[in-house]
């Protein structure tokens, strides 16, 4: 049975995560008064990079080569424990909060490190910059489920979000605040708007696509592809565990199909939020995204005190 | 036996007299008289104590002590003191009426000390105590060091003294170990004093010269 | 096994005695290669002897108490006790012992004919003897002598590079802030020996006397302060990043591996065996893990010398198990066993963790050393390509000690953060609060800890060659590789098999607690549950993790079958790349550094030099220096020096050089002796 549920998880979550991108750019597009690309422009990017040759670098070691592959199987291995239709009947060994987050690190490591393999300036300019953030956000983002976890009683993200449904009251006030903060740590570990600019094209800009640089061809599918699907998992935490309002608890076909309905329409509109964010406000000088990812500590320490005091 | 005691008493009250006076006299020479008659005066009292207690090591000690503080010591002592003529040892930090002033006040505190450490009621101990202290006063007072010197002998003497009085045991190797004490002591002193000689060309152990050897 | 529980202890300790003896004898110029060999051999002997031995202990549940019989005036002072938790510390020791040994083997090589190899082999063994009585001693006077025995022999080993003043003035540092803490444990231990009677653990442990409040916190404070200097707690860790780099870079992984969980081993017998029940200790404790955790990381982040910074991670380390350890003791003060022993599980099982990836990165940190003849990172570069096999144990080592998974420091971590937040969960109000704050500080502290090792085997291994010794440097022979190897195939053991070494650790608390018996055998796929609130398999999630990796790598391999690969350079805008256009080690941390100057004081100076001193307007060269103060040494042991330093000077006033005013004194103190006399 729990197979079943890592299997499809991973699947689902690996196949609808370029939609996100696009459909963010679509409306960031709409925004700016253009039509924009298609939301499905994502899958021929991946398309056309999965077929295409790749440059190395001479200066490049395996960790070049490696750290693409391991990226993408920590999102996949991530993706196996998320509550996203239902919250699962079990427990799922992935879905604990702490591996959750501790994966997400591994991540940024490996691709911190394939920053600096090429020894270019660029790349080791954005591994600095992405190990400062990521060091930031942590801790806004452990406390900000820390809090969800003491109010539920458990620290899985399956079991924590079939609790969360069914909360009410004075519960719901701490748990907006913690959602505020872990919506500030999503948009710092995805490289969203004000902390990083996805689309920008001068490198002095970049934090994630400064590492990213030296990358082609099927490599350069396989990190955004880990990108965008690290997206998609923050929108399934932010949807699924702070409102899990909608999912099914029965396994039926058309529960389920309605349980999805109901995550597509949390979705579109955090992604439509992003996006909008992403319209309406500048980029962050560097420096002052320090005082974003304290600010996101800081609201999850008063949801925490809100819960437990 | 009350003959034996009388005897004691008045070598105890010999000793603390000899041990006053050598505070107040000016001459070497008549410092080491006094010492040598202080030393002809314990081994009195030794004999005394062996003729009573019918034990033959105290008259060895007592003719030990005879040979090595009677004999050996004054004769170093002399010598040293023709050798380098220093003759006068005048120089003392408080004057003489000072002196004795202070030397009534030790002798106060000897008296009020000894019955409470010895509860014994016998005339010698605080009398003994007394010429300890006095002994003690005369190495802080003058600023020779053949006063010091003789000030460590003068205080070795009431010591054997006081412990003999008290009864301590005294076996021959004990006096043996006392003897051989001395005779080194001697040797180092005399050693000792003719560095200084050689160095300050004085034996003053006075502020001006030993000052400059500390550290700055 | 009842011989191995009877003798092993003896032994080992033989084996070290023997390996130092050996030394001795063939100290002589001409055979200094074969008494370093010796030695090493020996002590790797002694280490493999002391292993199986605390694994039996362990296993068995049992514990060994031994009596050496009279001699002279040691009468009872030559006992020593074993039970789970020392078996544990020596088990610990041993391992990384042992892979000390053997990498020592080739690496005293180089001083050959510079040093006295036959001496350093003496210290050596002594001071790994000293280790293993300090763990295993049985009364105060034992203790005491280990402890010292222990200080003095590191403190040969870190002096043993004598021509460089450096090494000299750090080993006296070391030796000097040793004391300083010593003599804490001395005051200690001399008023427990007044107020029980007796220098024997087993008085203590039974509970036997009851010591009056003030007592026992004037002695708990006394031993925290002694045993805090040696573990590196903040603000007594001075020493830590000046010796650990001076000492030869073996000597370097048992000192930080091990040698600091020595003082650890004795806080837990202390705090949790002897004199249970204060919950502010505990806080106190806690309070001082968290600031040494996240202090730590910070001071290390701004390191360019590669063992100054393994030196500051340790420091860190240290205050992530202080967490543990204070979680512990402040859930058994509340009455909240269950929690208390998952924390002290959790302290436990990060000082085997880090003594694993510890050693195991300064032994690769060492080989870099080596290869290279420098300790400055800013020098290295590009060693992956000359150093594969190095740069992989230290890669293992850095992401152990980041803490993600599957490795071992991911485990520990995960069970410091769930005791912290049982804490917040339920104890009452200023408990919870300072477990949130530890909380907190863990968070970060992770965070910090890997992005300092994304710069330590970046700017070490990765990218081009800095200098000439980084081209020039070359892999390190199968003795040096082999013990890395071993520590590195630990740390993965120790991370996958947790659910396996969780309850062996369980069983080593509950005997401490009184609660004994021999060792449950778990499913390496079972579960650790605590409470319900949060369970973890890492075995589970290593396999996911693999197939995940195994599914992509096949699955790249086949969509990408028909494309090419072509090696070109890096994208260089059109300008040839020099070494120097790329990040510096200083350069990467120091964002990190600007964000807390709050609490670092960093400080930049810049000198220029013209063409033109009078128009000021061309430079010929410019100079930055970077620096960060020691703010320990400024605000706290220079002024407590000084203080001293005065209050003598002022003291020396009694010394007039005047012999008489001496023996003046000497009169005066026997009258007011005697004058005490008649008053009492």
């Amino acid at each position: 049975m729990e197979w079943t549920f890592f299997i499809l998880n991973m699947l689902t979550v690996t196949a609808l995560s370029p939609l996100t991108l696009g459909i963010i750019r679509k409306v960031k597009a709409r925004a700016q008064n253009r039509s924009g690309a298609s939301v499905l422009q994502p899958y021929r990017d991946l398309i056309k990079l999965f077929h295409k040759d790749e440059v190395i670098s001479a200066d490049a070691s395996w960790i070049f080569s490696a750290a693409p592959v391991i990226v993408f199987a920590t999102t996949l291995a991530i993706a196996s424990g998320l509550p996203l239709f239902s919250p699962v009947p079990s427990f799922i060994p992935t879905g604990d909060l702490l591996v959750f987050v501790y994966l997400i690190a591994t991540g940024a490591f490996f691709l911190a490190l394939a920053g600096l393999d090429t020894g270019s300036g660029f790349g080791g300019i954005g591994s600095s910059r992405e190990m400062t953030i990521a060091a930031l956000t942590e801790g806004g983002l452990i406390l900000s489920l820390v809090a969800v976890a003491l109010l539920t009683g458990a620290a899985n993200l399956g079991i924590m979000s079939a609790a969360v449904s069914g909360l009410s009251g004075m519960a719901l006030l701490p748990l907006s605040i913690a959602a505020a903060a872990f919506s500030i740590a999503l948009l710092a570990e995805n490289a969203r708007y004000p902390v990083d600019n996805p689309a920008t094209h001068l490198e002095l800009t970049m934090v994630h696509e400064a590492m990213i640089l030296e990358y082609s061809g099927p490599k350069l599918a396989l990190m955004e592809w880990a990108s965008a699907s690290k997206l998609l998992i923050f929108v399934i935490i932010l949807g699924n565990v702070f409102a899990p309002w909608g999912m099914t608890q029965s396994l039926t076909l058309p529960s389920l199909g309605l349980a999805f309905l109901f995550f597509a329409l949390k979705a579109l509109v955090i992604l439509a939020a992003i996006a909008l964010i992403e319209s309406g406000m500048a980029k962050f000088r560097f420096f002052r995204v320090p005082d974003l990812l304290f600010t996101s500590f800081v609201l999850s320490v008063i949801a925490i005190l809100l819960i437990v005091v | 036996m009350i003959f034996g005691i009388q005897i004691l008493a008045l070598c105890a009250g010999l000793v603390f007299l000899l041990s006053l006076v050598m505070n107040l006299v000016r001459k070497n020479t008549t410092l080491i008289s006094l010492y040598l008659v202080q030393s002809l005066t314990v081994a009195v009292a030794l004999v005394m104590l062996s003729s009573t207690e019918q034990s033959p090591s105290l008259l060895y000690a007592a003719l030990l002590t005879l040979g090595v503080k009677g004999i050996m010591a004054p004769t170093f002592l002399f010598r040293l003191i023709r050798k380098y003529t220093a003759h006068f040892s005048a120089a003392s930090y408080l004057s003489t009426p000072l002196s004795l002033i202070v030397l009534a006040a030790i002798t106060a505190f000897a008296y009020s000390v000894a019955p409470a450490l010895t509860g014994s009621g016998a005339a010698a101990v605080p009398l003994l105590f007394a010429a300890i202290f006095s002994a003690s006063f005369l190495m802080v007072n003058r600023r020779g060091a053949l006063s010091a010197v003789i000030g460590v002998l003068a205080l070795e003497n009431g010591i054997v003294l006081l412990s003999t009085i008290l009864g301590a045991a005294h076996t021959f190797a004990l006096e043996f170990t006392i003897g051989f004490d001395i005779a080194v002591w001697i040797a180092i002193a005399s050693a000792f004093l003719t560095m200084l000689y050689r160095e300050f060309g004085m034996t003053d152990t006075d502020m001006r010269m030993m000052s400059h050897l500390t550290e700055e | 096994m009842s011989t191995v529980l009877q003798y092993g202890f003896v032994v080992s300790l033989e084996l070290y005695a023997f390996g130092a003896l050996c030394s001795l004898l063939f100290s002589s110029r001409g055979r200094e290669a074969t008494a370093s060999t010796f030695s090493h051999f020996f002590a790797a002997c002694g280490a493999l002897t002391g292993l199986v031995f605390a694994l039996a202990v362990i296993f068995s549940g049992s514990v060994v108490d031994l009596h050496a019989g009279a001699i002279g005036l040691a009468q009872n002072v030559l006992t020593f006790h074993v039970d789970g938790l020392a078996a544990f510390f020596i088990a610990t020791i041993s391992t990384v012992a042992l892979a000390a040994s053997v990498y020592g083997i080739a690496y005293q090589k180089q001083f050959l004919g510079v040093y006295r190899l036959g001496h350093f082999g003496f210290f050596y063994n002594t001071f790994l003897a000293g280790m293993l009585a300090v763990i295993a001693a049985d009364n105060g006077i034992m203790f005491l002598f280990a402890w010292e025995a222990m200080a003095v022999g590191s403190y040969f080993l870190v002096a043993f590079e004598r021509h460089d003043s450096h090494a000299v003035s750090a080993g006296k540092l070391y030796i000097l802030i040793s004391q300083l803490g010593a003599a804490f444990l001395f005051a200690a231990f001399l008023l427990l020996f007044r107020a029980t009677g007796s220098w024997d653990f087993d008085v203590l442990r039974a509970h036997a006397v009851i010591l009056p409040a003030m007592l026992e916190h004037v002695i708990l404070g006394l031993a925290l302060i002694g045993f805090a200097t040696k573990a590196g707690v903040i603000p007594l860790h001075i020493w830590l990043p000046e010796a650990h780099p001076a000492a030869p870079s073996h000597v370097s992984a048992l000192m930080s591996g091990v040698m600091i969980k020595t003082a650890i081993f004795m806080m837990v017998r202390f705090f949790v065996e002897f004199f249970p029940g204060h919950a502010s200790w505990g806080l106190v404790i806690l309070v001082l893990g968290a600031v040494s955790a996240l202090l730590g990381v910070l001071y290390a982040l701004s390191e360019h010398d590669i063992k100054r910074l393994l030196a500051f991670h340790s420091v860190e380390n240290i205050g992530i198990i202080l967490l543990g350890l204070g979680a512990a003791i402040a859930f058994f003060a509340y009455g909240i066993p269950v929690a208390g022993y998952v924390a002290l599980i959790a302290a436990l099982y990060h000082t085997v963790n880090h003594a694993l990836f510890k050693s195991l990165l300064f032994l690769s940190a060492g080989s870099v050393v080596h290869a290279t003849g420098t300790r400055n990172m800013e020098e290295y570069g590009g060693l992956i390509k000359r150093m594969p096999w190095t740069a992989v144990f230290f890669l293992t080592g850095a992401v152990a000690i980041s803490g993600l998974p599957p490795f071992n420091g991911f485990v520990s971590e995960w069970l410091t953060f769930q005791s912290l937040f049982t804490g917040i969960a339920a104890l009452p109000l200023p408990a919870k609060s300072i477990f949130l704050l530890g909380a907190a500080s863990l968070a970060f502290t992770g965070g910090l800890a890997a992005a300092c090792f994304v710069k330590a085997f970046g700017a070490t291994f990765l990218a081009r060659p800095r200098s000439d010794v980084a081209v020039h440097a070359h892999e390190s022979g199968w003795l040096m590789k082999l013990p890395m190897g071993f520590l590195a195939a630990l740390t993965l053991l120790f991370g996958v098999g947790a659910s396996f070494i969780a309850p062996a650790i369980g069983q080593v608390v509950l005997s401490l607690r009184g609660e004994g018996g021999a060792m449950p055998l778990v499913s390496p796929f079972a579960m650790i549950n605590i409470r319900d609130f949060a369970l973890l398999s890492m075995a589970s999630v290593a396999l996911v993790l693999i197939a995940a990796v195994l599914v992509t790598y096949i699955a790249i391999r086949v969509i990408s079958r028909h494309s090419r690969t072509r090696i070109a350079r890096t994208w260089d805008c059109g300008v040839s790349l020099t070494p120097r256009m790329e990040i510096t080690a200083t350069g990467f941390s120091r964002s990190i550094i600007t964000i807390f100057r709050g609490l670092l004081r960093p400080s930049i100076q810049k000198t220029a030099e013209y063409h033109d001193a009078s128009t000021r307007y061309f430079a010929k060269s410019r100079m930055v220096h970077l620096s960060m103060p020691n703010l320990y040494r400024t605000y706290l042991y220079d002024p407590a020096a000084s203080l001293v330093e005065r209050s003598a000077l002022k003291t020396r006033r009694i010394q007039t050089g005047n012999l008489n005013i001496y023996l003046l004194y000497i009169f005066l103190t026997l009258a007011a002796l005697l004058a005490s006399a008649l008053i009492s």
